[in-house]
């Protein structure tokens, strides 16, 4: 037996700025712009503001409970908050995640690497959920704290340098 | 971008006082032809959305890859005859996470 689920996480939700800013565009536009200017290396070609802008595409877009067209739940303005700022932090050496929109209503991030490696990590209000295939009989999954002066666990970016240091380059070339 | 189908595309909402247990949406389509899939979701997925956008990618893996994460497939026919929904998740949102990450892995991606 075959069975289907939709989609539609696995595909950019929109893209760019809504026309007509609202609360939410109100509430983090300072923000966004100061964290956009911020640290970013440039070198790494501006990856962290096209993470920003797809973060607040995904706010915007998923706003409403049921946006997957079943039962989700609206992601929140604390939620893209929590994206923001971990988006912010991500160290240097990090590869790129992709983000998506989580049924619970939170902004998960996601990285694939050429050897068949996925790390998930879904951010919650005060700690972060992740779970990780590293190959057969090799997989682990766990809570970490999320404290926004140390956004990012140790556990967890020991687990990017280590395993997904050719995430980048997979990602750019994929 | 990476085309396989993302992790969160297998975890359950969070449970409602109208559906108190998690369970995800999924349809039979062992049997279907790929337009009678995609009718299905234009006609019971896009039309659910708030903003009406077709749906452009799909997800399809077999049952015994739920089978194996202690998951049960429900066929409750509701709102298609072929509709199920995975049931029996873990209250360990870890846990969640982990067998969503498994689902994925098994799943194929397939676009429109």
């Amino acid at each position: 037996m075959t069975l289907t689920v939709s989609a539609k996480t696995s595909l950019p939700l929109g893209s760019g700025k809504p026309q007509t800013p609202g609360r939410l565009d109100n509430y983090f536009i300072e923000e966004k712009r100061a964290i956009a200017h911020s640290r970013e290396p440039e070198s790494l070609g501006g990856w962290k503001k096209g993470l920003f802008d797809e973060a607040w595409s995904i706010a915007q877009e998923c706003s409403v409970p049921g946006w997957d067209g079943d039962e989700a739940a609206k992601i929140s303005e604390e939620a893209l908050r929590r994206t923001l700022i971990l988006i912010h932090t991500l160290p240097d050496f990090s590869p790129i995640p992709e983000l998506v929109p989580a049924p619970e209503g939170e902004i998960a991030f996601e990285w694939n690497s050429g050897n068949d490696r996925t790390l998930s990590v879904t951010p919650k209000a005060d700690r972060l959920v992740y779970a990780v295939y590293l190959g057969t009989n090799h997989s682990k999954c766990g809570k970490v704290p999320f404290e926004e002066s140390w956004p990012w666990h140790e556990d967890i970016l020991t687990i990017l340098s280590r395993y997904f240091q050719d995430a980048r380059f997979y990602l750019h070339t994929a | 971008m990476n085309q396989r189908v993302k992790v969160q595309a297998f975890k359950p909402a969070n449970p409602t006082p109208q559906r108190p247990k998690r369970q995800l949406s999924v349809y039979r389509t062992a049997h279907c032809r790929e337009d009678e899939i995609w009718s299905i979701a234009d006609e019971y997925v896009t039309n659910r959305l708030p903003n009406k956008k077709p749906v452009l990618a799909r997800g399809e893996l077999k049952c015994k890859a739920v089978l194996e994460q202690d998951l049960v497939v429900d066929p409750d026919g509701d709102p298609h005859p072929l509709h199920s929904n995975i049931i029996n998740w873990p209250e360990d949102e870890a846990l969640r996470e982990a067998k969503a990450l498994e689902l994925s892995r098994k799943a194929q991606l397939h676009l429109r």
